[in-house]
């Protein structure tokens, strides 16, 4: 940026008439980045000046007491009084207001100061700043409404969420990706390193450009480009060291025997299980505690080297990294190399040929499916390795998860090559036309090979998947910008676009592999005709879009789109779909009537926008009758599995954004405040069918849902020093949501526990309130008043133990006793150890009626908190992300302490400890026994599993040190920093799983079933730039 | 601005503008067969029933669906509530709820979709063949025709068995507006459906085709036969034996009693579920019984039974060795019910040897053999009557296990007497091939046999208490699995689950 100074032309004059004073001096940056090099120095109202050299030195002769100005692009110019003297250390400011600053909107680019929508734009020094090893580090927390859940496994996606959930598929919700301005799947796979810029589009307004796809909103993603003359080299290499964030309660070897005894002993058998015993028998004979075998230490190197510069008629960027990410699972890992280069020639003055070229190569191995979940329900005193050193097979039905991790083969190969060429030709000055063409192919081979060992039935198996896709896009858009009489802005875009995509894999299973010595599918007895198939699906889309925006003197913006989608997912009469979208804004601030607030209030604009987006995420045929097939021992089978939905339509969403941006006290102060309403049409969703119909689910528009939210950031300088400067930032998003217009058919509840009604909020769990556990048999008694009102009778026993009487308040009662039944009022009588659970309608009987809204998976509010000091070359800050309010349901520990399978399902001792064991027990978990299971103590949808999933996370705490420019300077380097960060190692909450960070998916919010525990890391980094 | 004008750039803006536009418009015409995509690897409704193998196809997946419904519920719809077996109370699956008549609405086995997913199946095929007419030769659509009734009739005559009132599903689902919730049709409509079904598929089926693995028409007229006797319809039992006699494909001669499961195609096997573990997944029918983990033990009652009859006639039951290993007799404790001997299995899968859980997976499950449909037959006769045939019938299964011939005389007239020996002939013979519960059911014994059970032998080794009596017809049949009434709310459960 430095560099990129427009040079001016300077001529001396020295006026002889005036006495003339030679000033000197060195201009420097405020904030401590050292000298400023080419600040431009001119006495005022002359062609008198300079520049400053390479130590941000200059010397100028100037009539005495004439004002000088010092400026550079990025800072506030600075006026002097020359006199003569000393050389003098002129302080330059970085003008954080930056009038000039471009924010990327969909087919074009539009000045910040002009933007109606609600985009948050984050330039590479924000998302660079705690080296992210992916996207999704780099943006965490730094973007008021969007929420992204990482996952800390090696290779696996992260999930990202727009301003909450508008739909109810894992797909449908996932915002579109633009890079550099093409579609693409995901971006897991960029080098953070190598983007300028990530815009994301929030409101309807300014996603609305792309259409039926935009309705989760759009993240836009530019990648860099050489700006500087002299060609640029930056290096970094990164070290993160993980470990196992927190470990659960796990039964050891005494108290698993001690759980068997127990089981036998509530059961009413006198015996248990002798193996679980027999300390000499060599598969029962281990103590282990899974979870410090199976995790490690993992080790991520991330090491990227990048070369970026221009001449007249190149610009140029490219770059190559390679990063190997060690799991903290044991044997998981996933390795990529990838390169980039971006070129832009000129080969005329108004033509541009621009090419995006990048490629990706990798391969990873994940753990095995259900490896990870029968860790903690494994009996720790089962082997894993024999005394002769091979692993323990199957034992009891229980995987031996070591094995699983170090000989099943579960790995993934991938390429990727994402293609963009155009040509931009500026016609005339504002008007101009780009072409481009741009293409993502993706390669995925899978193999899986599971030795004999492994399985259960000692059967050998094999998989091997290869996946090939092609997306294609072909973009031709018209720009026209101009200012009229310099108070009229006007643009005007428009375009026409094209895309395909196509996407075919093809599938082999196979069982009985002749040897282990070959790990893939290549000699084996026999095909599984379920698995070995080949599927290719497709479709196309066609669009027309324009916009138009118009500013007077920057004062009163207008902006307007429109786009229309043909899309093949379409049925043949609602092929296609008009996407409109306007929005308006006011800068208060320029106003003369405002002009006293000037002092204080920099800017201020008000914007207001409103739009429709859609969102066509049910699969490519998902209108259409489909069968598939499905095999009989030899015989093969087709049945029909998808019904034919000729009423299917496209979810189309409406929304509405107001916002304000603030910015006070010269810029050091700024607030910006998003309030927005988003309504959800025709929500589509793969709704479970009654299994009667023969279907499990079906497409279908369910009903609306309406999202209502807050968001706001505010972020403030609070001290601007050459030496020390410290800034903060918070941002909070609040967020409500409810369902409304579900037709009849349409209400149910989804896994058990999630309701799908009017007038609920997604994620709603719902079902059965536990208000005790019963001490006694005897203490299912209830005294019913004429109200109906159940009131609890106290039972009494004597010395000896025997029940004795009831009473009431401290008095004997004799009347009638009622007692709570499960089902009907025939059904089973709770007892002592079962759960007494709220009987809402006062019936006696504990059934359906009785359930009720048990929690929500819904945070009330989320946000992040980010803060940061510097003193000369030395940085710390810290980044804090929080949720609170909602609620997740530990399925994990619901599924372990179920005790309605055998006892090599082992309990969480810590649960175990809190259960009710024998009668006078005030207990929170009933009886740990299947033979209740008649009764459903353990049922998943009750509030027993159902905690608090609120929490605060210090997600990072970095210290980094600059080398001070004087020095850096002698080694001929512009930057060398070094880093230390700690991340995700404090997190308070009162949830009792592996992390309260849960990725949802559709309705299914706080749904915590075995998610990949989080590593805590250490993160050591250094990067050079000459 | 006269520069402005004349610049060249202008032209060529003109130019491009004006192809811009122009390349739009052929763009747009061209755009809708552009946006028109063919599924490639998707069969969709236009393009199938168009052959017999598509029907055929479409129909194989019925079997698959038989084999799912199987692994979900099989052994506890049938032999785990009768007094064949013992549940355990702590292994790995516990199922002594099941076994003591403790079910509640969250057992797998509560599931009934894998049937109506074969209901489906069927309705599709019912609906689509009649318009094949032309495409296919008539006697073949007949006979696939007679294969989609049977089989929707195999799949109530489940759902009537195991849980009495169910939907009544007899359209195809085609599109989603089909979709309803239907509410529970009472159990003697179902029953009717299942009777007029196999009429339509005896009226169309053909004769001349031999299978076992699929449909035939031995396989028809042994159903037929099964449900007669459930109508109590003993004329029509008799004459569908008769009929499945008359193919003269099926006997007893010259079967080894040991082969009738381990190798389920022998000439006494009308109907086989035929597995395959790579594309059936493990077989947990067999697996199960033979398990050491003790999932299912058969009961001493058992033991003690069929050593008392082997006294009784001082022969050797050649089924008691092919079925229970009778060496573990001696591991039952007093309290056994509780804490199950150890490695007590039903070995009728692999007679004579204990094999490893991985050695069955593979088994293939007899649905119907020519022994069941002689006992059927027995019965069916002794209530017409005729005793001597009925003895006649009765001996064919005997002789084959080693017992002598039992003599009409023996009976004196009593029929009453005649047929509790033929349904001890039923106990022992198809023991743990899903038959005893059913039969309790059909005969009205469950009350009498099951409680005598519990009060008796349950509670004298250990297990007074554990139980729940029969006294209501509800308990009969199964619970509606929660999710299953989760889904459609005019489903109410069964009874007072």
């Amino acid at each position: 940026m430095k560099r990129a100074l427009p040079y001016i032309i300077i001529l001396l004059s020295l006026q002889c008439a005036a006495q003339s004073v030679t000033i000197s001096g060195v201009v420097e940056d405020m904030g401590g980045a050292g000298p400023v090099i080419g600040a431009t120095v001119l006495e005022k109202g002359t062609s008198n000046g300079t520049i400053t050299d390479f130590d941000g030195k200059f010397t100028l002769t100037v009539r005495q007491n004439a004002q000088v100005e010092i400026s550079y692009m990025g800072y506030v110019t600075k006026t002097l009084t020359a006199k003569s003297g000393k050389p003098q250390k002129i302080m330059l400011e970085e003008d954080s207001k930056q009038l000039d600053e471009v924010v990327v909107v969909g087919y074009g680019t539009m000045k910040k100061r002009d933007v109606t929508g609600s985009i948050t734009s984050l330039a590479e020094k924000t998302l660079l700043e705690n080296k992210p090893i992916n996207v999704a580090s780099a943006l965490q927390g730094k973007v008021s409404g969007l929420e992204i859940v990482t996952a800390s496994e090696p290779g696996s996606e992260s999930n990202y969420r727009i301003r909450g959930a508008s739909t109810l598929s894992a797909e449908g919700s996932t915002p579109l990706f633009i890079v550099d301005g093409t579609e693409v799947d995901n971006i897991d796979n960029i080098n953070p390193a190598d983007i300028a810029s990530v815009e994301v589009l929030k409101d309807a307004a300014s996603a609305a450009i792309y259409g039926s796809k935009s309705a989760n909103g759009v993240i836009i993603i530019t990648t860099k480009q050489g700006t500087s003359s002299t060609p640029v080299v930056t290096a970094g290499y990164s070290l993160k060291i993980a470990n196992l964030a927190r470990t659960l309660p796990q039964m050891n070897r005494r108290q698993c025997i001690d759980f068997d005894i127990l089981r036998s002993y509530l059961a009413g058998s006198s015996g248990f299980s002798v193996y679980v015993n027999d300390s000499l028998n060599p598969s029962f004979g281990d103590d282990n505690f899974y979870q410090d075998i199976l995790f490690r230490t993992g080790l991520t190197h991330q090491a990227d080297v990048s070369l970026a510069g221009k001449t007249d008629r190149i610009n140029y960027f490219t770059s190559i990294s390679f990063m190997n990410d060690d799991g903290i699972a044991l044997n998981t890992w996933n390795r990529r190399g990838t390169a980039r280069i971006n070129i832009d020639y000129r080969p005329h003055e108004r033509v541009t040929i621009g090419s995006r070229i990048s490629l990706t190569i990798g391969a990873n191995r994940r753990t095995p499916g259900g490896a990870r979940q029968r860790i903690l329900e494994r009996p720790a005193n089962m082997a894993l390795i024999f005394p002769d050193g091979t692993y323990a097979p199957v034992i009891a039905s229980r995987n031996n998860p070591l094995a699983w991790s170090y000989i099943c083969t579960n790995n993934n190969k991938y390429y990727e090559a994402n293609i963009n060429e155009f040509i931009e030709w500026r016609i005339i000055d504002g008007l101009s036309f780009k072409t481009s063409i741009a293409a993502t192919f993706h390669q995925n081979n899978y193999r899986y090979f599971e030795p004999a060992i492994l399985n259960k039935n000692q059967i050998t198996a094999s998989a091997n998947r290869n996946t090939t896709s092609l997306r294609w896009t072909h973009d031709d858009v018209l720009t026209f910008t101009r200012t009229f009489a310099d108070e009229h802005n006007v643009g005007i875009m428009a375009g026409f676009s094209i895309q395909g995509y196509k996407s075919e894999y093809i599938n082999l299973a196979v069982n009985h592999n002749i040897s282990e010595a070959i790990e893939t599918s290549y000699a084996f007895n026999e095909v599984n005709l379920n698995s070995t198939y080949h599927y290719q699906t497709e479709n196309r889309m066609s669009s027309f879009f324009a916009r138009v925006g118009y500013s007077y003197k920057g004062r009163y913006l207008f902006n307007a789109n429109v786009r229309a989608d043909g899309s093949s997912r379409f049925g043949a009469k609602r092929k296609w779909g008009v996407f409109p979208s306007g929005s308006v804004g006011w800068r208060l601030s320029d106003e003369q009537w405002m002009q006293w607030a000037q002092p204080v209030l920099s800017d201020c604009k008000i914007r207001y926008s409103f739009g429709m987006t859609g969102n066509q995420t049910a699969g490519d045929y998902a209108a259409m009758s489909k069968y598939s097939t499905i095999a009989y021992a030899d015989y093969v089978g087709i049945y029909p599995t998808q019904l034919e939905n000729d009423q299917l339509g496209w979810e189309t969403t409406m929304q509405h954004n107001l916002g304000v941006d603030l910015s006070l006290f010269n810029s050091r102060l700024s607030v910006i405040m998003d309030l927005y309403k988003k309504d959800t049409r025709d929500v589509l969703f793969s709704m479970k069918l009654p299994g009667t119909t023969g279907f499990s689910s079906s497409y279908t528009n369910i009903g609306n849902i309406s999202n209502k939210g807050l968001e706001f950031t505010i972020s403030g300088h609070m001290i601007k020093t050459r030496d020390f400067d410290w800034t903060a930032s918070v941002n909070f998003a609040f967020n409500r949501n409810k369902l409304y217009n579900i037709p009849e058919e349409n209400k149910s509840i989804q896994n058990s526990l999630y309701i799908i009604d009017n007038d609920y909020t997604l994620g709603t769990m719902y079902g059965y309130h536990a208000l005790q556990i019963f001490q006694y048999d005897q203490s299912n008694a209830f005294f019913v008043d004429e109200g109906g009102a159940w009131h609890q009778l106290t039972p009494v026993f004597d010395d000896k133990d025997r029940f004795v009487e009831y009473q009431l308040d401290g008095v004997k009662y004799d009347g009638e006793v009622r007692q709570l039944r499960y089902g009907t009022d025939k059904g089973e009588i709770f007892r002592g150890g079962d759960v007494m659970w709220d009987d809402i309608n006062h019936d006696g009987v504990i059934n359906d009626e009785d359930r009720q809204v048990i929690g929500c998976g819904q945070p009330d509010f989320t946000g992040g908190f980010t803060t940061e000091f510097r003193w000369k070359g030395l940085r710390v800050s810290a980044f804090f992300n929080f949720s609170a309010g909602g609620n997740v349901i530990n399925v994990y520990e619901a599924n372990r302490n179920a005790h309605i399978y055998g006892t090599l399902t082992q309990a969480s001792p810590v649960y175990l400890a809190q259960s009710w064991l024998a009668p006078g027990d005030v207990a929170k978990y009933p009886i740990p026994t299947n033979a209740r299971a008649i009764v459903q103590n353990t049922r998943l949808n009750s509030d027993l599993w159902i905690q608090d999933g609120s929490y605060i996370r210090l997600k990072n705490i970095k210290v980094s040190y600059t080398l001070p420019k004087n020095w850096l300077r002698t080694l001929h380097m512009q930057d060398w920093t070094f880093s230390v960060m700690l991340q995700d190692f404090f997190t308070w909450t009162n949830y009792d799983g592996f992390d309260p960070e849960i990725p949802s998916s559709g309705f299914a919010i706080g749904y915590d079933n075995n998610s990949y525990p989080r590593a805590k890391s250490v993160l050591c980094s250094m990067n050079v730039t000459f | 601005m006269k520069s402005f004008v004349s610049c060249p750039f202008v032209h060529r803006a003109f130019v491009l503008c004006t192809s811009f536009a122009a390349l739009s418009l052929i763009l747009s015409s061209c755009l809708n067969e552009f946006l028109t995509v063919e599924p490639l690897a998707d069969i969709t409704t236009e393009g199938y029933w168009q052959s017999e193998s598509d029907v055929r196809a479409e129909l194989n997946a019925g079997y698959a669906h038989i084999k799912n419904a199987y692994k979900t519920g099989f052994l506890y719809w049938t032999e785990a509530r009768s007094d064949n077996f013992l549940g355990n109370v702590t292994g790995g699956s516990p199922v002594q709820n099941i076994t003591l008549n403790k079910l509640h609405s969250n057992i797998g086995a509560c599931n009934w979709n894998n049937w109506y997913n074969l209901i489906s199946v069927s309705n599709y095929a019912i609906h689509f063949i009649p318009t094949m007419n032309g495409k296919v030769d008539e006697y073949r659509l007949n006979h696939l025709l007679s294969e989609a009734y049977f089989l929707r009739a195999f799949a109530y005559f489940n759902l009537y068995r195991i849980w009495g009132d169910v939907p009544l599903v007899t359209e195809p689902v085609l599109r989603k507006s089909d979709v309803t919730k239907p509410g529970k049709t009472d159990k003697n409509k179902i029953f009717e459906l299942v009777v007029s079904d196999l009429r339509k598929a005896d009226s169309l089926v053909d004769v001349t085709v031999n299978e076992i693995f699929i449909y035939s028409p031995a396989a028809l007229y042994a159903l037929t036969t099964d449900v007669a006797m459930w109508e109590k319809d003993y004329e029509k039992a008799v004459n569908f034996s008769d009929k499945l006699f008359a193919l003269g494909k099926h006997t007893l001669i010259g079967v080894d009693f040991a082969d009738v499961c381990r190798d389920a195609t022998t000439a006494d096997n009308i109907w086989t579920l035929k597995w395959n573990y790579t594309t059936d997944g493990e077989n947990n029918i067999c697996s199960t019984l033979a398990n050491s983990a003790n999932p299912l033990v058969p009961t001493f009652e058992i033991f003690q039974k069929w050593f008392a009859w082997e006294r009784e006639f001082s022969a050797r039951d050649m089924r008691r060795v092919a079925t229970i290993d009778s060496s573990k007799y001696k591991t039952f404790t007093t309290k056994h019910v509780m804490a199950l001997p150890n490695s007590t299995q039903c070995w009728k899968w692999s007679p004579g040897e204990h094999k490893p859980q991985t050695e069955y997976q593979e088994c293939y499950i007899p649905m119907y053999r020519l022994a069941d449909i002689i006992l059927l037959r027995a019965e069916a006769l002794n209530r017409l009557g005729r005793m001597e045939e009925a003895v006649t019938e009765m001996n064919k299964v005997r002789v084959r296990a080693g017992l002598p011939e039992k003599e009409l005389a023996y009976y004196a007239g009593d029929t009453d007497k005649l047929e509790e020996d033929i349904w001890q002939e039923r106990q022992f013979e198809l023991y743990a091939e899903g038959r005893r519960w059913f039969d309790l059911m059909r005969t009205g014994r469950v009350e009498k046999v099951m409680n005598h059970y519990f009060e008796g032998y349950i509670s004298k080794y250990g297990g007074a208490g554990a139980y729940r009596l029969f006294e209501e017809e509800w308990q009969l049949y199964w619970p509606v699995h929660q999710d299953i009434l989760n889904e459609n709310e005019n489903l109410h459960q069964t009874g007072a689950y």
